[in-house]
């Protein structure tokens, strides 16, 4: 159809030189044809308004529909619109994508739909649509894309955990210690006969009146559990073998440890050596605040994590753990519990913080590490898969019963 | 299972694109623009004739309608057999037939009898120009749906493309091993554009021809016009030509577009494909319409400009020109002398030769007779494919399928006649030339040979072949598969009194035959004494066992010698 200028030229020719007017006429014809279609195609996508509507952040194993609305909004009709959204394959049902071709109305409004599924934690581009149309007679085409960018955050996998030993060193707060030394006045429990050497401030005045004895209010011990979870993800410090799974099972357990604290209405933070997928960050750190709304934030953090090549934990900790207060606890989600990341673990204990040790790949020898832990002063515990994880919690809901 | 969720045999329709090929509005679109196609050249011929020729246009389509049908029918499977040149040529016979009883009974009248016998006389009368431009042009708009249909079918799904979309659907695990052959349907269409284009530039340059006249004119050029209007028949149909172009140039596209979505397992939605005509025409309306309440061409200002623009590129192409001849005409000038030949003059034109005219050379034959086995040859061959043409289309059925039976068995029996007598002839012919033969050997054999004239090579080779047509004579014949040297115990075992000289007389027959020693007069003469006592030899054996006298011992060569 490129020879249709040519015949337009030439036919003008005729019609100038033998003066026909219906030569004239033809050339008007053929001439309105051809510059409509032109006209017309060119437009007709900036006279498209596109949008993808759909819910950005899904828990793993949940289904989102994603709407692609497009709407005409010229009084041109639009004789064929072809749409390509590629759709990331890994979450992607029956063909993994849009592909289809429309027609638009003046002023036509349609809805393109597809489903997701958050098979995968991660945070995943939504397309991009492509776009092409053209005339009806094969004058002209155009191309475009929807530049629009989207995104689609799969949370990781929280599993929850009905109790954990996890300590601090503060006097104050809300969860029950085991360390008796730390009781909280706000808690009280009960009373007792007065014992000698029991502080004046915790006699209750009023019970004594009544009893006639002297009676101490019993507190319940509590710490408030200021904790920060890091999370190793430098790729030199995972096996080959293991980079991918231990990883992603490190980012399960750091997930599913912020879940239970700030279950247990704590001030949780995160701190991680690995790379933001989407602001190209490394080595961030997030404060400790309480709440779901934080949760939700450290969880799309840890959705979006991924393993790069970084400082070692052992010598970025120092510096992750700067801000914190004193008494807090840091969980060190690591593969595996060298002797760096131990030196590393006791030199924050030094400071009074309370280090604990997760190491999230097996380990044959774990209780090396176990009891170089304990001689360093903090406690570590091999999380290697979802059931160490379970005994984990089972044990420590176990022991704070015997203790109670 | 329930039978009505019984899997189904796929058959060859399921993988064939009916509703493409199927479509009525693309027929009748290609039909049109095959026959506005020879709107011009049908204005060119009102222009320089007076025939009438209301009645081509209309039988025009009709024949275009035809060349559609049966293209999109042999395009079917059940048709393939029917593919070939003997159907499309009795198309053609057809409607060169039709196009004769169209002149006949449209312009110029049924013929009597006395044109039946002129045509007999001078068959080249039969075509006269009427009857040559209308099947001309019937063959032209007929020519030009075959094609146009044929490249719509081209751009149809393919059976290939269908199963591989169906295995698609499967799985890629089965799809890899059905692969669809690509097919260029982009170089289709920009064929079909390209023919569509450059046919209409031509109809229009010569419709618009048709209606020009050379005269003087103060603007710029030379050319004037002499009318400003065509026939309205005319007009109409190039503007079909353009229009229902255009439509099917939609059409193509929309073929592209569809196996492209098609092979991309895209969806399309069948109200996009449904409406597509209908937006093509709406849109092709739509601007015939806004350009029919444009300002005339020529009456314009935008006309006016390109008018006065053109005139003068071209009066500058017409100085330029002039310039050049004369600067070329300059040029070779003082070269002129070269081809100048003082006094030369022409040589005499050579004497008129005398041809005989075809009458004169068949003057002893009836003047019809070449005229009437032309025709005899014609309406043989046009009625066969026509026969074979209908037959194609089951138009030959019931009676008239019997009445052709009957014929064909008429025919063979005519004709296993004629074979018969034809056999018998050429035995008899065959048995008449034998005799001649023998006789002109034996002629050729016994008496008419002088030995002196031969050489002495040549003389023993007579000799021993001589021996042994006297020898076959007498019953015993030389076997093809044996040598002289093989022969020689037949011989002796048969004449033993001569063995000696059997054996001399092979000998020499060899030797002059295969060697290449040359044969001295002496050694044929001592040959010939051989040769004389092997035939009294074999003489005296037919005169004892044949009848019991005695016969003539002289050979006949010595009776030549």
């Amino acid at each position: 159809m490129s020879e249709i200028p040519l015949l337009l030229l030439l036919l003008l020719v005729i019609a100038i030189l033998l003066r026909l007017d219906f030569v004239y006429y033809l050339v008007y014809v053929l001439a309105g044809s051809y510059i409509l279609a032109r006209w017309r195609t060119g437009r007709n996508l900036n006279q498209l308004r596109i949008v993808r509507r759909y819910t950005d952040h899904i828990f793993l194993g949940e289904t989102v529909g994603v709407d692609i609305e497009i709407a005409n909004t010229s009084w041109w009709p639009v004789p064929w619109l072809r749409c390509d959204e590629t759709s990331p394959h890994s979450l992607a049902t029956g063909s993994g994508a849009i592909r289809q071709v429309i027609a638009l109305r003046p002023k036509e409004r349609t809805r393109l739909h597809y489903d997701l599924v958050g098979r995968r934690r991660g945070c995943y581009e939504l397309g991009p649509a492509l776009l092409s149309t053209g005339d009806l007679f094969g004058f002209a085409e155009a191309h475009g894309r929807m530049e629009q960018r989207d995104y689609l955050t799969v949370y990781p996998r929280v599993i929850p955990l009905g109790q954990l030993r996890l300590t601090s060193r503060s006097p104050l707060g809300t969860i029950k210690s085991q360390q008796h030394i730390f009781a909280d006045p706000a808690r009280i429990t009960g009373v007792r006969e007065y014992r000698a050497g029991d502080p004046l401030r915790s006699v209750d005045w009023k019970n004594s009146a009544r009893v006639g004895q002297l009676q101490v209010k019993k507190h319940e011990p509590a710490v408030s559990l200021t904790s920060l979870i890091v999370l190793e993800m430098n790729t030199e410090s995972f096996g080959r073998q293991t980079r991918v799974s231990a990883s992603e099972w490190g980012i399960v357990v750091a997930a599913s440890l912020a879940n239970h604290l700030v279950g247990q209405r704590q001030a949780v933070g995160l701190a991680c050596n690995g790379l933001d997928a989407l602001t190209g960050a490394a080595c961030w750190t997030i404060s400790p605040r309480p709440g779901r709304v934080h949760l939700m934030r450290l969880l799309e953090w840890l959705a979006r994590v991924q393993t790069t090549e970084t400082p070692p934990l052992a010598d970025w900790l120092p510096a992750a753990t700067v801000d914190l207060a004193w008494g807090a606890t840091v969980i060190i989600v690591a593969p595996t519990g060298d002797e760096a990341i131990c030196r590393a673990s006791h030199r924050l204990l030094q400071r009074g913080l309370n280090p604990v040790l997760v190491v999230i790949e097996s380990y044959y020898q774990f209780g090396v590490v176990r009891e170089r832990a304990r001689r360093l002063g903090f406690t570590a515990q091999m999380v290697a898969d979802e059931r160490d994880l379970r005994q984990w919690a089972f044990a420590a809901a176990g022991a704070q019963r015997l203790i109670i | 299972m329930n039978p009505t969720q019984a899997p189904r045999h796929p058959s060859f329709q399921d993988y064939q694109d009916i509703s493409w090929t199927n479509s009525a509005y693309r027929s009748l679109l290609s039909a049109v623009v095959a026959t506005s196609a020879i709107a011009a050249p049908l204005a060119v011929m009102q222009t320089i004739t007076a025939w009438r020729l209301g009645y081509l246009l209309p039988m025009a389509f009709a024949a275009a309608l035809e060349g559609v049908y049966s293209t999109l029918q042999l395009g079917r499977p059940r048709w393939r057999d029917r593919r070939g040149l003997a159907f499309r040529l009795g198309e053609i016979a057809l409607w060169l037939v039709l196009a004769r009883a169209a002149v006949w009974a449209f312009a110029t009248g049924w013929p009597g009898l006395v044109e039946l016998a002129r045509w007999l006389r001078d068959p080249i009368l039969f075509f006269d120009g009427q009857f040559v431009v209308t099947g001309v042009l019937f063959l032209l708009a007929w020519g030009l749906s075959i094609g146009l249909t044929g490249d719509f079918l081209d751009l149809a799904l393919r059976p290939d493309e269908v199963a591989a979309h169906d295995s698609h659907e499967w799985g890629d695990s089965r799809s890899q091993l059905r692969v669809y052959y690509p097919v260029s349907r982009g170089a289709i269409v920009n064929r079909l554009a390209a023919r569509w284009i450059w046919g209409g530039l031509l109809v229009v340059f010569c419709a618009a021809v048709s209606r020009v006249e050379i005269s003087t004119s103060p603007r710029f050029t030379q050319i004037g016009l002499s009318q400003l209007g065509l026939p309205r028949e005319i007009l109409a149909a190039l503007l079909c030509y353009f229009v229902a172009g255009l439509l099917l140039m939609s059409q193509a596209r929309l073929a592209v577009l569809r196996s492209q979505w098609y092979n991309g397992d895209l969806q399309v939605p069948p109200t996009l494909l449904r409406r597509w005509p209908l937006n093509s025409l709406l849109t092709v309306l739509l601007v015939v319409a806004i350009a029919a309440l444009l300002p005339i061409g020529s009456t314009g200002w935008l006309a006016t400009a390109l008018e006065t623009v053109l005139a003068f590129l071209m009066r500058v192409a017409y100085l330029v020109l002039t310039v050049l001849t004369f600067l070329f005409t300059l040029l070779l000038y003082p070269l002129s002398f070269l081809f100048r030949q003082p006094g030369a003059q022409a040589p005499p034109p050579p004497p008129r030769m005398e041809i005989p005219t075809q009458q004169q050379a068949v003057s002893r034959l009836p003047d019809w007779l070449g005229g009437a086995l032309l025709w005899v040859v014609l309406v043989l061959i046009g009625g066969y494919f026509l026969l074979n043409y209908l037959s194609a289309h089951g138009l030959l059925s019931g009676r008239w399928r019997e009445w052709l039976q009957q014929l064909r068995f008429w025919w063979r029996a005519r004709w296993a006649g004629l074979r018969a007598h034809a056999h018998t002839a050429a035995v008899t012919l065959r048995k008449r030339l034998q005799s001649a033969r023998l006789t002109r050997l034996e002629v050729l054999g016994g008496r008419h040979i002088r030995l002196s004239a031969l050489a002495p090579a040549e003389r023993i080779r007579y000799f021993y072949l001589r021996a042994i047509g006297r020898a076959a004579d007498r019953g015993l014949t030389r076997p093809p598969h044996k040598t002289p040297l093989e022969f020689i115990p037949d011989l002796v075992s048969e004449w033993p009194e001569a063995d000696v000289d059997v054996k001399a007389l092979t000998d020499a027959f060899v030797a002059a035959r295969y060697d290449r020693r040359p044969i001295v007069a002496d050694e044929a003469r001592d040959v010939q004494g051989v040769f004389r006592r092997v035939m009294a030899a074999l003489r005296g054996k037919a005169d004892l066992t044949a009848d019991g006298r005695k016969a003539d011992r002289t050979p006949r060569v010595e009776k030549a010698l």
